[in-house]
């Protein structure tokens, strides 16, 4: 187990900048997850964690030693390829011994712990076959094996899951949400896909464009997203934002004015006396088919998508398509008329720059956002 | 049993009787070998394919004439140390260039291919006077190294392609392993691409031990001479022997022809794995 502390980490090509002044620090066994969308950074972060790719400035220290310069063999790390990386001329046994053979370790231990590893991954009659004889989930219970055997100060993993099919995808998360608990490692984990992230998480790193939007618990950026892409990237569907101004009331107070639709009074410090543009957000398990909440709406279903479980209605409010989760509406059809309402307690809001606008009721219980 | 009633269909049959044609064409010129070798003097200009009686007289009077065992030899050993030494090299330059990508490799790379463009005849004359100079005129080494820089650059293009093929994250992986670049050469890179190995080896052994152009000049003292030379003294300008001439030339031949059939799997392998992303 180790700590992790990227200080000030920068990554140009040439003149691109892919990542730009970056600070994380990552406790002592901590499940730290890496998301954000394609292109964001997260993997060269990984990489450069890993002493893949070179940092153009910044440090990075595992427990409190620089290793901004180390080779990755020296950083004690372990790291599971999104591909898996398995050597396909070793079987597996020898894959998941292979980087102690390099560090000269002895031919007992190395048995010794890829047996350990093997039962603790239930690969034990798998280890004679090359990869090549494995379905996906069993290489990518090798490529966490081989991790595993090295005893790392650091775990690694890059979009571990990504090339597995939905129903193996859910049984390999289980397996490394049960391995994390075991291991109890300092594991940093890079992934596009929110609901391993929320699930695994204890901290969730948010990414976008080579920055930090916001850091904290899988809870924390579900419930107070710092800004809106954070506020539309966390959640699926992801949070409905329907623009509005916000204005001063005759008697002094505030309301919001959605574009198209109805007002709603909403409780803010300061208003101000000309109306400023914002963003309402509303997640879509926050609206309910009927009438009797602080805000509604008319519309008409554009889209039923029925899951079983759920049944998600695209809306269409005038201008806007709006998306609700809800249980009930599994008889609904395209076209239906329907009237949507939510609390007002409920509701984000979003200034013009797009940053959470704290409002007053949120202001007593400040949230973790950090935004870089 | 699928394959076999497909095999049966009559466009499968069609296909089939065509390649035949085809092989029986391309086998035209191996088969007249074998046929005038077999000949006696009196048939021997005949120009029909096959004639009667068969005699295996000019075998007897090659190897009777010439150490063929000798001759073997040197081919033998020339040609060997001649892929062993065009592996190694072009391998180990394929993955300074793919693989590790060090400063200055890809012009090297580029300035290599060029050599694959100049004519072995222009190369004659200053590899001979260079030979001369170094005293390796009827020495392997005369032979062997000019053959691997002539065959090097091929190897590299293959190699190269090979390797750039191969998914990077396992040379990544093998970093983060711990293995050292000559660790990740003889521990993934290698293993990584044997077909291509294999095939740059058989590709290699067949050009080296086919080759008669530079042999004739740089080995002119018979104890040294390449099999391939052996032909020339049964074909002169006022006096030949075919029968004999094409009875050597099927004995240079046939090693050859059993190494193809016992590597043609891998040899086929090696040409086809570059070809299509796994």
């Amino acid at each position: 187990m180790a700590t992790l502390t990227l200080d000030g980490i920068t990554k140009s090509y040439g003149v691109v900048s892919v990542i730009s002044k970056l600070d994380l620090a990552v406790e002592d066994g901590e499940f730290c997850v890496l998301v954000g969308p394609s292109g964001c950074g997260k993997s060269t972060l990984l990489r450069i964690i890993a002493g893949l790719e070179p940092i153009t400035s910044g440090r990075i220290l595992i427990d409190d030693a620089e290793v901004s310069r180390a080779e990755p063999a020296d950083r004690g790390i372990a790291m599971v390829f999104q591909s898996y990386a398995l050597y396909p001329h070793m079987n597996v046994d020898r894959n998941m011994g292979f980087g102690l053979e390099i560090a000269r370790t002895a031919k007992a231990e190395i048995a010794s712990r890829v047996g350990q590893a093997a039962r603790k991954l239930r690969l034990d009659s798998f280890l004679q076959r090359k990869p090549r004889e494995l379905s996906g989930g069993q290489r990518q219970r090798v490529a966490i094996g081989r991790a595993i055997t090295r005893r790392p100060k650091l775990f690694l993993l890059d979009e571990p899951l990504s090339n597995l099919d939905a129903a193996l995808r859910v049984g390999m998360r289980v397996e490394i949400a049960r391995l994390k608990a075991e291991l109890g490692a300092t594991m940093i984990y890079v992934t596009h896909d929110q609901v391993e992230a929320m699930t695994l998480a204890d901290r969730i790193v948010v990414m976008n464009g080579g920055r930090i939007e916001q850091i904290g618990t899988p809870l924390d950026l579900y419930e107070s997203p710092a800004n809106l892409f954070v506020a539309g990237f966390i959640g699926s569907p992801s949070m409905n934002l329907l623009p509005g101004l916000l204005e001063r009331r005759p008697d002094g107070g505030a309301q919001v004015v959605l574009e198209g639709g109805p007002s709603f009074p909403i409780v803010v410090k300061e208003a101000h006396s000309t109306p400023v543009p914002v963003t309402v957000g509303i997640r879509p398990e926050h609206i309910r088919l009927a009438t009797g909440g602080d805000i509604n709406l008319r519309g008409e279903a554009a889209v039923v998508e029925m899951l079983g479980s759920d049944t998600f209605v695209y809306a269409r409010c005038g201008e806007q398509m709006v998306v609700v989760r809800d249980k009930t509406a599994g008889r609904m059809h395209r076209g239906d008329p329907i009237t949507l309402s939510w609390d007002e307690a409920k509701c984000h809001l979003f200034d013009e720059g797009g940053r959470r606008w704290i409002l007053d009721r949120e202001a007593e219980a400040p949230t973790q956002n950090a935004t870089a | 049993m699928t394959t076999r009633i497909a095999g049966l269909e009559p466009a499968n049959l069609t296909v089939h009787l065509g390649l035949g044609l085809v092989l029986l064409l391309w086998m035209v010129p191996e088969a007249y070998m074998v046929s005038i070798a077999m000949r006696a003097p009196e048939t021997v200009f005949d120009p029909t394919l096959f004639t009667w009686p068969l005699t295996f007289d000019n075998f007897v009077t090659v190897i009777k004439d010439n150490p063929l065992p000798s001759f073997f030899l040197n081919s033998l050993i020339v040609t060997v140390a001649t892929v062993i030494l065009v592996l190694a090299v072009s391998s180990l330059f394929a993955f300074a260039v793919a693989v590790l990508r060090l400063p200055g490799t890809t012009v090297l790379y580029a300035v290599l291919l060029t050599t694959l463009m100049v004519p072995m005849a222009s190369l004659v004359l200053p590899l001979a006077i260079l030979l001369k100079t170094f005293g390796w005129v009827n020495r392997y080494v005369g032979l062997i190294f000019p053959y691997v820089a002539l065959g090097a650059p091929f190897a590299v293009v293959i190699l190269k392609a090979f390797m750039e093929d191969a998914p990077k994250e396992l040379f990544e992986a093998a970093r983060v392993d711990g293995c050292t670049p000559w660790q990740t050469f003889i521990h993934v890179t290698l293993p990584l691409v044997r077909p291509a190995l294999v095939f740059v080896a058989i590709w290699q052994f067949i050009v080296t031990w086919n080759e008669f152009f530079l042999a004739l000049i740089v080995m002119t003292e018979n104890e040294m001479k390449t099999v391939t030379i052996v032909p020339m003294q049964y074909s002169g300008l006022y006096m030949a022997n075919p029968g004999a001439l094409f009875a050597i030339l099927t004995i240079i031949a046939l090693p050859l022809i059993g190494l193809y059939v016992l590597v043609q799997r891998a040899f086929v392998r090696g040409l086809l794995a570059g070809a299509v992303k796994g």
